[in-house]
């Protein structure tokens, strides 16, 4: 769906975005993680043609930025850095503004359009209150629904969860799902491992510009090699396991050992109580926290 | 997209207040003038003022002569300058270049929502001031005389007084392009506008200033009085026609250099 | 560098190249070569003399750089020397046209037709008939380039130096041209400058200069049509809203009510005076004095108009001179050159004058000395 190559963004001295190599397949929910600053929304307006890259290519359904944007961007729905829209004029008339200004359908069924999404996004029953007086949610919600006026095959998403109580953030992740699931490639970005997590089958981790991983998220949860052994007789079972013991904290184990159910079976014959025992895995966080050099907004090392 | 400008241009509060301010500024000095009866010394600006205690039908010029060397250009060069930049602060410009609006026709449209703004603004200006005139001076529509001392038919009169209202409108055109090319340098609409509003204050003290004589013709305000002419008898056309040139270059120039920034600028808002 | 970058910079490239097109455009129809239009200066000279009848109709510009102060008397002509004025013209016959002066907020047209002189202010809402001549400072009609060329012309001494000028265009005509250069040391003027229609000669553009080169008087034609203009403009039209009234010509003596019977004398700084009608004002206080293009106007101004010229001149960046035991100041500019003077002394024998034209500063300054010996002559 998205392919780029050696992508490279300067502004003046700095390097926003740096040789990124991204790669979103078709039909998949990608994630773009990272800290604040790290060049996600950077890359997303590259992606979008709204800023021109120093260097490198991007496609887009086989097609080349921004050569031929013209004919992607009526396939996209974006949200990008945020909702935004006319803050005297009620949701629904800047829906209709928007949809009016590009090739999004005939006017007759205009209204149609613009029910179906707001119907989607949660503000079916909207009233003509301007938006300046929403909140942040709603904004966020209305921004949601502008992005899915046309049914995009791509969507196009920079912080979606932003503003949102955590009801809305799961209400959004279902759409989102649910729109993946008719075949809407979903990329958004975010800084919250969370939200990656929970929703994302491919994760591309951004720090400093660079894109430092790009791995489907199954494949990062690999066992480490360890067993974490919770035991009230730690003592015995130190003992017991001379030289293959990592870690100790109090009655916490980490002991280097290929296979839980056999270290199990081998303490308890050992009349050892073992209260819990499993492989370690690497949390998400340390997967991430592993390829990060540390926060961009810290300065020094 | 045009007709997404226009309809956002008179959904937006802000055009009808401008406007109505316009309005009321020659509606205060026609008051003040029915109510002390003291007309401004011949010869004084604006131009045709002291003319109207004798005949009301004449307002809509004077009225147009105040408004036209400030506030008719502050409220242009204000749209003007937000045309680009305020979509760029409220965020909404990247949503519509991803609608996508090529940005080529953005700028057209934008410019041609300017133009619509400032001919309504120059017609409700001129349609409140007769209104005004007739109503609180004296009226005598077959006895219009000319700055060249003929009379004219009320028919003739409202020719010259539509045929001034399209010259001040046109006129205005420059300074609109010239506020578009500036907003699409910058992200501050107010920066634009005073950007647009500083050439043209340099423009106007350079028309005024002898030494300036080689670089006159070419200043946008040069032209802006001729409008005048179009109540002398016969029109002397020559102003008028370079008046419209000038600006058709203007515009011609501001537009062209609008798009070649802005085509290729990269939006950050 | 990427497709976009160089898009940009073509786009750019492009543009700029329209807008020096643009920019150039003026200057490169100004540099076209002229059409080989030379002429002998002595016929083109003859020409011009002889196309006094000549119709015309068209818009003028008045361009002068003589920055005078305000003295009383000066009035439009300070204007027209000192400023641009835009002017419109009908030109039937000597006896017959028309001349509309445009202000900012209105205009003046002076009528000229047998039955006399009709002034149309638009600011006054005034048409006035005047009848009668007088003598009177030149006005814009008098300074069209036509009238002002022959004027000048006629001035011309054999001495004088008289060669062709580059032709150029002036109101759509491929105009040929003559330079004469004045010979006599005098003068403020150093160059005269006359372009007219090579067929027709009538006149299209006139440029006076300094001694120093620099011009400082332009009239010329933005317009020209030379076909005579239709009766119906020349006849002036009276508003029924309008007021009407009827004066005798003003004349400059009489615009200083009260100058009292001062004679002036027939010479001044080896000059003579000039000839009627200016000779019936002598004996009131105003006379002109030289020949060809040194000429220079005396006025006698009253008390309190006197005092006032002086505190003008005086505080305008008037330069103290020494006359005699008078009270005097000098003006200089690139054309005009003038000088007030108050004689010593009190009451009504005490007198202020003023001394202005085109010829040097040092011949005011004679012609004061020797007013001021006159003056201390009489009783």
């Amino acid at each position: 769906m998205i392919t780029t190559a050696g992508l490279t963004k300067r502004f003046g001295p700095v390097v926003a975005v740096d040789g990124v190599d991204l790669a979103v397949s078709e039909g998949s929910r990608y994630g773009l993680l990272g800290p604040n600053g790290s060049g996600k929304t950077t890359l997303i307006r590259l992606l979008l043609g709204l800023i021109y890259a120093t260097s490198g290519t991007i496609h887009i359904m086989g097609r080349p930025v921004p050569k031929r944007l013209g004919e992607i961007l009526p396939a996209v729905g974006a949200l990008v850095e945020g909702p935004a829209g006319y803050g005297h004029l009620s949701g629904p008339a800047n829906l209709a503004l928007f949809d009016a200004a590009g090739a999004g359908g005939p006017r007759r069924t205009r209204r149609t359009r613009i029910g179906t999404a707001l119907t989607r996004v949660g503000l079916a029953g909207i009233d003509n209150r301007p938006v300046k007086s929403y909140s942040l949610g709603m904004r966020q919600r209305l921004g949601l629904a502008a992005a899915l006026l046309r049914a995009p095959q791509l969507l196009v998403l920079d912080e979606p969860s932003n503003g949102l109580d955590p009801q809305g953030i799961r209400e959004i992740r279902e759409l989102l799902r649910e729109l993946n699931a008719e075949g809407t490639t979903v990329l958004l970005s975010s800084h919250l491992l969370t939200e990656v997590e929970q929703l994302c089958t491919h994760v591309g981790v951004m720090d400093q510009g660079r894109l430092v991983l790009q791995a489907e998220l199954g494949a990062l949860f690999a066992p480490t090699g360890r067993v974490v052994v919770l035991t009230p007789d730690a003592e015995t079972a130190v003992g017991l396991l001379d030289g293959q013991i990592e870690e100790r904290h109090g009655d916490r184990l980490l002991v280097r050992h290929a296979d839980a159910a056999e270290l199990n079976a081998r303490l308890v014959g050992q009349g050892l109580r073992v209260a819990e025992i499993m492989p370690e895995r690497r949390s998400f966080e340390e997967v991430v926290l592993s390829v990060m050099a540390h926060g961009s907004d810290r300065v020094g090392p | 997209m045009i007709f997404v400008e226009l309809r956002k241009l008179a959904r937006r509060p802000r055009t009808w207040v401008s406007i109505a301010l316009l309005c009321l500024l020659p509606a205060l000095v026609a008051v003040f003038l029915a109510v002390n009866r003291i007309a401004p010394r011949p010869g004084s600006e604006p131009a045709f003022l002291f003319a109207v205690l004798a005949n009301g039908a004449l307002f809509p010029a004077a009225a147009l002569a105040i408004v036209l060397p400030i506030f008719l250009p502050v409220a242009v060069a204000v749209v003007g300058g937000d045309a680009i930049a305020g979509e760029a602060s409220g965020g909404t410009l990247r949503y519509l270049l991803l609608r996508p609006v090529s940005r080529t026709r953005l700028l057209v449209a934008k410019l041609i929502s300017l133009t619509v703004y400032t001919g309504l603004a120059v017609l409700m200006v001129a349609v409140t001031s007769y209104v005004v005139g007739v109503s609180l001076f004296a009226s005598q529509p077959a006895a219009v005389v000319t700055v060249s001392g003929t009379t004219l038919t009320t028919t003739e009169l409202v020719l010259r007084i539509a045929a001034a209202m399209g010259y001040v409108g046109v006129s205005m055109l420059g300074v609109g392009a010239i506020a578009l090319f500036l907003s699409t340098l910058t992200e501050s609409a107010l920066g634009a506008t005073l950007g647009a509003l500083a050439a043209l204050i340099a423009s106007q003290v350079l028309v005024t200033l002898d030494a300036a004589g080689s670089v006159r013709p070419y200043l946008p305000t040069r032209y802006w009085l001729a409008w005048i002419d179009l109540f002398r008898d016969p029109i002397p056309w020559r102003d008028i026609e370079r008046g419209l040139a000038l600006q058709a270059v203007y515009v011609a120039v501001f537009l062209a250099m609008a798009w070649a920034n802005f085509t290729t600028k990269d939006v950050k808002s | 560098m990427t497709v976009v970058r160089r898009q940009a910079q073509r786009r750019w490239t492009l543009v700029g190249a329209a807008v020096a097109v643009l920019c150039l455009l003026p200057a490169a129809v100004a540099a076209w070569p002229q059409p080989g239009v030379t002429a002998d200066p002595v016929k083109l000279r003859d020409q011009i003399l002889r196309s006094a009848g000549l119709p015309y109709q068209g818009y003028a510009d008045l361009h002068g750089e003589t920055g005078l102060p305000d003295l009383p008397m000066l009035g439009e002509f300070a204007q027209l020397l000192g400023g641009t004025t835009r002017v419109r013209v009908w030109h039937a016959s000597a006896q017959s046209w028309r001349i509309a002066t445009f202000t900012a907020t209105g205009e003046t047209d002076t009528y000229r037709s047998a039955t006399g002189t009709h002034i149309w202010d638009f600011e006054r809402n005034l048409l006035t008939q005047t009848v009668g001549e007088a003598v009177r400072l030149p006005s814009a009609a008098d300074l069209m380039a036509p009238d002002l060329a022959r004027r000048l012309l006629r001035e011309m001494s054999p001495a004088d130096r008289l060669e062709a000028a580059a032709a150029r265009r002036v109101a759509g005509v491929a105009a040929a041209g003559l330079r004469w250069i004045p010979s006599d040391p005098d003068t403020t003027v150093g160059l005269v400058q006359v372009w007219a229609d090579p067929a027709t000669g009538l006149p299209l553009r006139v440029e006076v200069a300094s001694r120093a080169g620099r011009t400082a008087f332009t009239s010329h034609f933005l317009d020209l049509d030379q076909r005579a203009p239709s009766a119906e403009l020349l006849v002036p039209s009276r508003p029924s809203s309008a007021g009407f009234s009827v004066t005798t010509a003003q004349d400059v003596a009489s615009a200083l009510r009260g100058v009292g019977a001062t004679a002036l004398p027939a010479t001044l700084a080896g000059r003579q005076r000039l000839a009627a009608p200016a000779e019936a004002l002598a004996g009131r206080g105003v006379a002109a004095y030289g020949a060809g293009v040194s000429l220079f106007a005396v006025v006698t101004l009253p008390g309190r108009i006197g005092s006032q010229s002086l505190q003008a001149v005086h505080e305008g960046g008037g330069v103290t001179v020494a006359i005699g035991g008078a009270e005097a100041y000098e003006m200089q500019t690139a054309l005009v050159n003038a000088l007030i003077m108050r004689t010593p002394g009190t009451g009504r024998n005490r007198r202020t004058y003023l001394l202005a034209g085109s010829v040097t500063a040092e011949v005011l300054r004679q012609a004061g000395a020797d007013l001021l010996a006159t003056g201390q002559v009489r009783p």
